[in-house]
């Protein structure tokens, strides 16, 4: 079963790729006559947190979980995928970010707007963009489902939810209008609110503003001749839901001292309100504990400090002292929570996703339990977001959201190697890039002229990278053997050993490669979105002289 | 009137709320006690009980099992408050437009500020956080108590204190937003026409909602609620009470026409170099002074100016207070009262009021801080010397009888919280631009406006 299908999969991808490897994306969005029916074998499920790992056989099929237990055989048509004891979770639910969110063009107007960073009414929802690379790339982190809200600063717009998932924006969307994202940042370009200060008092303007409108539009809908229609105000009926119905505030919260000036906002107006990108829990532990609201805690954590040295000065090791002090409470925040048995989430509004999982295993070291940095993945936003009845666990019914690891995923080294979101399969099964060790980051190592081949989407396909260095930094063109266009390469980095650049298609679909380098011989990914990752091998030809 | 019951409401809950947040006991033995409102005690002691003088006489029982301090040969003063800082705040302009009557200090306090530490090793227990200078009507202030420790900026709010808020006349305003931006007010007039074009706009606005909460169904649509105008309104209304920075004599006369035409009574006038020219015109109107010593020149409209303000303005009978409006100058605000006995020869007790109970009067603290009382907050500065000598160093600084500041117990680093990013000696170790302590004018350079940063602009 599994060959024929993969069979089906590798001709249709042949005559996906059979024109240009960028336009693949506009060939892909007709019915795809690809079985949306699995049964995962042996898989080690944890269902949710608190529940151990049981080796059970899984039965997607029409989207949703549907069937779990040690018994479950599927249907003749499902394909069975054998998991060989790998651990299934349920597909993580991003709390806060901006995935698949794209800000529009900005224009002159802009800059004549009356409320500059006073955007209540932009809804992520009209921002969100089918094959955006930021889902493919989520998605890969195991993300299934985003609370994605717009770009902005002082009031940014509405959130929206989210489905990671290729096709268009209808199946993407879930829902709109979530929420209000707030930030202690003033609206830029020397425009009122600039400070902190102003910030706090246009929120209570417009706070209080509202709610004047509120009552006059009631009112007036239950007796409209007494009194002239309300008039029209577009930041007011923006922030109308905050006001009269109860939409969550998620106020960017990055300090102990934003912390407690969004509280003493709330107190003062009383919003509903969620503390994302959370930081310096443990300077504020008293108002945190008596705080009745959900936290979703900053993804991001300081640096590694640097070695020991000896013969310091006194101020120095004092310092030293003092910084690693700061630097272990950091790392703990998240066991901090667990303790006082607060509901948190880990989203990846910080980082963009790249350190969620190497920081939650950090935060595990620093005494987090592997039950609540999973919650903090699923079951908590689930719950934060209302959407716990059909996303958040593996049980019959539910969305067919699954992140399938090589180990338990809270191990180190542990891989992704599969996502399902709404039953469909993306597979993460590539070589591993990043190298052990200090591998060298001098872009002397990577100049010079490469021939570079990929059997992307089942084809072959080669062509040339050109990669020169203009003062220090990296420039790279290449060309392949689909269309033979030069194009410009975007982002090139080269750190430890890894070299990582993007390029975009005609329809601004982003391609990233990366690939490790070693001698002559350069080994790694090429990521396509709703396509998948497939290897790339490169081999130096010329170097400069 | 609209808002006069929650007003009502709200000052009664302030004054049962107006009792201090620590409540600790204390014990100061055998110290000269320098009361400032009654005389001085040699060998005196005080009991602090539950954060409240208790007792203040010769030879009191130690109460069992409290703190001790033994005083013997130290000088005890009350609590030094500093009427003028921008210290512990994130925030000091929001100069974006001349009027930003509704922003709030204390919206910004910021509790990790090592100055505020500083401060109180100067001897200073309170301070008031002002708005800068950028703009002609700037922001309302916090008085500050510096509870240093606390990391909730709630703790450094002084319930009861009188609500303030700064105006700022001359060079600042017609700087920023006259040269920066070209708008009003380009000129002194240009001020003043804003001061009465602001509250022209909030009679009109007071009369809306008057109108509307009177008779509801008679207006079509209520007013939209403006929290600028709001808080214009409670200056007319007397709720807010004006600290103006000022240089220029003629410009002081000037906001004082305004306030008499508008029926506003209390003013403090903040810098005032120019006030010993109109010191009698300040009394006659029951305007307060808060001065520097001796610091002056620094721009074009305060190059004249003399050291003998302060005695000016008091032998006067204007109320005077020395201030600091700097990171530097709070931590020895004693010296500061010095020099007014150097230049003018004014008594201790006046050059000691000047620290304590007359800025106390100017921020409607004077019924809990400013002198040593029984029944006042236990804000007490204890100095190896007369403060007023210049030998005397502060040796504890006690709030509501909690020992804040004990230089036996001074360590190097005091700052609660750090970047755990920062490296030893990098540009960011030290929390402040040494280089850049004008603090009138914080906030103005980001947008632009201004391009120097000199030392002295305040």
């Amino acid at each position: 079963m599994k060959t024929l299908v993969s069979t089906a999969i590798l001709s249709l991808c042949v005559m996906l790729i059979s024109s240009s490897l960028i336009e693949a994306q506009e060939r892909w969005d007709g019915p795809v006559a690809l079985s949306e029916d699995y049964l995962l074998t042996n898989a080690t499920l944890v269902p949710r947190p608190g529940v151990d790992p049981q080796l059970v056989n899984i039965w997607l099929k029409d989207g949703k979980i549907h069937q779990v237990g040690p018994n479950v055989t599927g249907a003749i048509e499902s394909e069975v995928i054998d998991l060989d004891s790998m651990y299934v979770y349920s597909g993580f639910i991003d709390g806060l970010s901006h995935t698949a969110v794209k800000a529009p063009e900005k224009k002159d107007d802009d800059k004549k707007e009356r409320f500059p960073g006073i955007n209540t009414y932009v809804q992520a929802a009209d921002q969100v963009q089918a094959g955006h690379s930021s889902i493919a790339k989520m998605r890969k982190l195991g993300y299934t489902i985003s609370h994605s809200v717009p770009k902005g600063r002082t009031f940014s717009g509405q959130g929206a939810l989210i489905l990671l998932q290729d096709g268009e924006v209808e199946d993407l969307l879930l829902q709109s209008g979530v929420s209000q994202m707030a930030k202690f940042q003033g609206a830029g370009r020397g425009k009122y609110p600039n400070t902190v200060i102003g910030v706090m008092a246009k929120w209570r303007d417009l706070y209080r503003n509202t709610s004047i409108a509120n009552k006059h539009m009631m009112q007036h809908k239950s007796n409209p001749g007494s009194s002239v229609r309300p008039s029209y105000d577009k930041t007011i009926t923006g922030f109308l839901p905050v006001v009269s119905q109860g939409q969550d505030v998620y106020f960017e919260t990055g300090s102990a001292l934003q912390i407690h000036r969004a509280m003493r906002l709330q107190e003062e107006l009383g919003f509903d309100m969620v503390l994302a990108g959370v930081d310096q829990i443990w300077m504020c532990q008293d108002a945190i504990k008596d705080w009745n609201g959900h936290i979703i805690l900053t993804d991001e954590l300081p640096d590694e400090l640097d070695e020991e040295k000896e013969d310091l000065s006194e101020e120095e090791s004092g310092f030293r002292q003092k910084r690693q002090e700061v630097y272990d409470l950091s790392m703990a925040q998240a066991a901090m929570l667990e303790k006082m048995n607060k509901a948190f989430s880990i989203s990846s509004y910080n980082t963009g996703g790249k350190d969620v999982l190497p920081n939650i295993r950090k935060m595990i070291a620093a005494g987090l339990s592997e039950d609540a940095a999973l919650a903090a993945l699923t079951t908590n936003p689930a719950q934060l977001l209302g959407i716990s009845q059909y996303a958040g666990s593996v049980d019959q019914g539910k969305m067919a959201n699954l992140v399938v690891a090589d180990k338990n995923i809270f191990e180190e080294g542990a891989v992704i190697r599969y996502v399902f979101v709404e039953g469909k399969k993306y597979d993460y099964e590539k070589k591993k890039v990043k190298k052990e060790g200090n591998a060298s980051s001098d872009i002397n190592d990577v100049l010079g002229t490469w021939e570079w081949k990929s059997n992307a989407m089942g084809t072959d396909i080669t062509g040339g990278l050109v990669i020169t260095q203009d003062d220090g930094n990296l420039v790279i063109t290449q060309t392949n053997s689909m269309d033979d266009k030069e194009r410009t390469m975007s982002d090139p980095t080269y750190e430890n050993g890894v070299l990582s650049f993007n390029f975009s298609g005609t329809d601004g679909i982003s391609f990233t490669i990366e690939a490790s380098i070693e001698g002559d011989q350069m080994e790694g990914t090429l990521s396509i979105p709703n396509a998948g990752d497939f290897g790339i091998e490169a081999e130096r030809v010329s170097k400069p002289e | 009137m609209r808002k006069t019951y929650p007003i009502i409401i709200f000052s009664f809950f302030c004054l049962l709320l107006s009792a201090q947040k620590y409540d600790d006991n204390l014990f100061i033995s055998n110290g000269t006690i320098i009361t400032i409102t009654d005389g001085i005690i040699q060998e005196g002691d005080i009991i602090v009980k539950d954060g409240k003088i208790h007792k203040i006489g010769k030879n009191l029982k130690a109460p069992k099992d409290v703190t001790v301090i033994d005083a013997t040969g130290k000088y005890v003063m009350p609590g030094i408050i500093d009427a003028h800082s921008h210290l512990g705040i994130d925030a000091v302009n929001e100069a974006t437009a001349p009027v930003t009557a509704e922003v709030f200090t204390g919206d910004a306090i910021n509790p990790f500020d090592v100055g505020l530490y500083r401060a109180l090793a100067g001897g200073v227990t309170t301070s008031h956080a002002m708005h800068g200078s950028a703009n002609a009507i700037g922001g309302q202030c916090e008085t500050m108590k510096h509870r240093w420790g606390e990391s909730d900026p709630e703790m450094y709010k002084m319930e009861g204190a009188i609500r303030t808020i700064k105006f700022a006349l001359g060079e600042n305003p017609m700087r920023v937003h006259g040269e920066g931006r070209n708008i009003q007010p380009a000129t002194r007039m240009g001020i003043e026409q804003l001061f009465r074009s602001s509250f022209e706009a909030a009679l009109e606005y007071m009369d809306d909602w008057a109108a509307y909460n009177r008779d509801p169904s008679s207006v079509t649509e209520p007013p939209a609620y403006n929290i600028r105008l709001e808080a214009l309104s409670d200056i007319l209304t007397g709720e807010l009470m004006i600290h103006c920075h000022s240089y220029r004599a003629d410009e002081i006369l000037m906001l004082m026409n305004v306030c008499k035409d508008y029926g506003i009574e209390k003013i403090c006038f903040q810098h005032v170099n120019e006030g010993f020219k109109v010191a009698p015109e300040l009394a006659a109107h029951g305007a307060y002074a808060s001065i520097f010593s001796d610091w002056w020149a620094y721009k074009f409209e305060v190059y004249y100016s003399t050291a003998y303000n302060a005695t000016i303005l008091t032998k006067n009978g204007v109320l005077t207070s020395i201030n600091s409006d700097s990171r530097e100058l709070i931590r020895h605000l004693y010296h500061e009262a010095a020099k007014s006995q150097r230049y003018g020869g004014l008594s201790d007790n006046e050059a000691l009021r000047m620290i304590t109970i007359n800025p106390a009067i100017q921020l409607g603290i004077d019924d809990r801080v400013g002198s040593l009382e029984v029944g006042k907050d236990g804000d007490i500065a204890i100095f190896s010397a007369h403060p007023l000598s210049i030998y005397a160093i502060p040796e504890y600084t006690v709030i509501e009888g909690r020992i804040l500041f004990d230089r036996e117990n001074d360590p190097a680093d005091m700052r609660l919280l750090i970047d755990p990013e920062t490296e030893y000696g990098s540009s960011n170790y030290e929390e402040t631009d040494r280089s850049c302590d004008h603090q009138c004018l914080q906030g103005v350079e980001e947008l632009g406006l201004l391009i120097e940063c000199t030392n002295h602009n305040h």
